[in-house]
């Protein structure tokens, strides 16, 4: 088991029993052998911009001015307070980075990519990220999660860090000793309820470590509230298979091999943008987590996409752009999707040399009020399908 | 996919004790929310504004508008103060123009609602009062101008009640001021919120306070 935080604190070495992280920051070199993405023939160099053909002529853009407008500022406040540090020491040391990106080498057929960017209205104000991921492997089982931190919550960056640090060793813990064939029963009643009971306990264990830093530190458990996406994959003799669960909002999608996606799991939503009802780590955590949990087989799965709000709202439904997506971040980007501003003009980030940098890139598409911090994590076969090796029209 | 809107409804009222400096402020004020807002990113792509006026009857002077192409509108002062008019056009301007979410589409941001009014309704407003409090389709702010507003009516629509003694000039360019900041915080809003917790604002300005 490991932790394999994206930014483990420094001097230490977590371990890594499958798939060694390659990199763990976007600014670091790959080790990773990727199959090379072409460049694009006529691509612009930076920027694509929707219905943008020349240079802008007559009166100033208002939508240029406002673009002038948005700030990047460094965050004014330490990352995490002392007093926090000094009940979680798993904190000390911990390199905060704006952005954030890992990539896991390949995990028998299948590879993980994951990364985090600061949205506008963060580096506005200069604030920080909120958003966090992590993934742990051991064995044929991989759990990866995403954790967003609640706007309204002072400390929410921190919660969200601890949940992706704490929550899926905490579940990796408890099932890795389980016997091959507890798996593959597949997509059965039995496991479902297995591993519903420890995902509960796991989330359980999860919120109560957060509220105990929370009191001990003089703050309330509600200034660390995130949402959170958890997903397992299971690679066994009896079949692969999947099992996902959220809490609050963001998505978890799978990609099958026939070109379609569905979504895993129901985020928690209102009538307006923003609402939910249910954050870790609240007393309804658990048991909503326990309840969401689905649980398919694999065997025609191809992606296991996890989305924060940042990256889903852009595209809801997700379910319905997730092939869109993915095949813009597999064959490149040279135009922006329907009522995008713009997006940066890219071979395919999955291909790049350095896919941290190039999906952090990716993740800086601009779309009018879409401001949040966007993560995306991806679990995906390699060699990619046929079916999404080439760009279908970037509607949505 | 759509863009996501935070929309924003100023309820004016315009009733004969509004007239003189009053009115002129309030038509000011909205004139600097405005220019305020347009200095602020994020209000500029999110943030839409609609001006509902009332006297002796409600209107709705200017539909749910974009930053970028509202118009601050002209306002007068006249007749009485038709209060259960304008929140019942309050509820059918939002029933029209806030998109909800739904499986396929990203819902609006949970609207903004800033009422101000100095008098005393002159027409039914209990019912619609109560379907407010019933449906809390809004962040609502009511503001009691002036010493002749009730306070307890106003809380019967919103939790948040203001109270701005002096109607100078002065007092109504600072609530404006804080307006365009709460539209501002509001539009800078990311991620996820608790539904079940009332909206935070900023505090109000030293002329203003908040009604106990």
């Amino acid at each position: 088991m490991s932790d394999g935080s994206p930014n483990a604190p420094s001097g230490e070495a977590p371990s890594q029993p499958v798939g060694e992280p390659a990199e763990v920051s976007s600014s670091e070199a790959s080790t990773v052998p990727v199959e090379q993405a072409p460049p694009i023939p006529g691509a612009p160099r930076g920027g694509v911009n929707a219905g943008e053909a020349s240079a802008p002529v007559g009166p100033p853009d208002p939508e240029r001015q406002r673009s002038a407008l948005w700030k990047d500022l460094p965050a004014a406040d330490p990352w995490c307070p002392a007093e926090v540090v000094a009940h979680e020491p798993s904190l000390c040391g911990f390199d905060y980075q704006h952005n954030a990106a890992k990539v896991w080498t390949d995990v028998q057929g299948w590879r993980i990519v994951a990364a985090s960017r600061r949205g506008r209205n963060h580096a506005h104000r200069g604030t920080h990220r909120e958003d966090s991921f992590n993934c742990v492997t051991a064995g044929d089982l991989t759990i990866l999660c995403v954790a967003d931190g609640a706007g309204s919550a002072k400390l929410s960056r921190v919660g969200s860090e601890v949940v992706c640090r704490e929550l899926p060793s905490r579940l990796l813990a408890k099932v890795s000793n389980w016997i091959p064939e507890a798996w593959s029963l597949g997509a059965s009643d039995e496991l479902l309820t297995r591993l519903r009971h420890v995902v509960k306990v796991s989330v359980e264990e999860t919120c109560a470590h957060l509220s105990a830093v929370a009191t001990q530190s003089n703050n309330v458990p509600k200034d660390f509230r995130c949402t959170l996406l958890l997903a397992a994959f299971h690679r066994g003799v009896g079949g692969d298979c999947f099992a996902a669960t959220q809490v609050g909002d963001g998505t978890i999608c799978q990609l099958l091999r026939n070109g379609e996606a569905e979504q895993l799991t129901e985020p928690d939503s209102g009538d307006f943008s923003g609402e939910v009802t249910c954050f870790v780590p609240d007393a309804c955590a658990p048991e909503n987590a326990a309840e969401k949990l689905t649980l398919r087989r694999g065997d025609n799965v191809e992606c296991l996409l996890l989305c924060s709000d940042g990256v889903d709202d852009p595209f809801f439904p997700m379910r319905r752009n997730a092939v869109a997506v993915f095949r813009q971040l597999y064959n490149g980007v040279n135009e922006p999707f329907a009522d995008f501003e713009s997006q940066t003009a890219q071979p395919g980030p999955l291909r790049d040399a350095e896919p941290q940098s190039a999906i952090v890139d990716w993740l800086s598409f601009v779309k009018r009020g879409e401001n949040d911090d966007r993560t995306i994590v991806l679990l995906y076969r390699v060699p990619v399908n046929d079916v999404f090796r080439q760009n279908g029209p970037p509607e949505c | 996919m759509s863009v996501r809107r935070l929309p924003v409804y100023i309820l004016a009222d315009c009733s004969s004790s509004m007239a003189g400096d009053p009115i002129e402020s309030v038509k000011q004020g909205i004139r600097s929310l405005r220019a305020e807002l347009l200095g602020n990113p994020s209000a500029i792509e999110t943030a839409h504004l609609s001006v509902i006026t009332f006297d002796s009857g409600a209107r709705q002077v200017t539909p749910l508008t974009e930053l970028a192409g509202f118009t601050p509108p002209e306002l007068a002062a006249s007749g009485t103060t038709s209060f259960g008019g304008a929140l019942k056009l309050l509820l059918n301007c939002m029933d029209r123009e806030v998109k909800k979410g739904t499986p396929d589409q990203k819902g609006d941001w949970k609207p903004l609602v800033f009422i101000l009014t100095d008098g005393q309704p002159t027409d039914q407003w209990q019912g619609v009062a109560d379907d407010l409090k019933k449906r809390r389709p809004a962040n609502i702010v009511a503001v009691a101008c002036g010493n002749g507003a009730d306070t307890t009516i106003l809380k019967q629509v919103s939790e948040t009640v203001l109270v701005m003694k002096q109607m100078s000039p002065n007092a109504f360019s600072q609530f404006f001021k804080w307006v365009s900041d709460s539209i501002a915080q509001e539009s800078k809003k990311t991620g996820a919120a608790d539904a079940g917790q009332p909206f935070k604002l900023p505090p109000p300005p030293p002329q203003i306070t908040i009604a106990p």
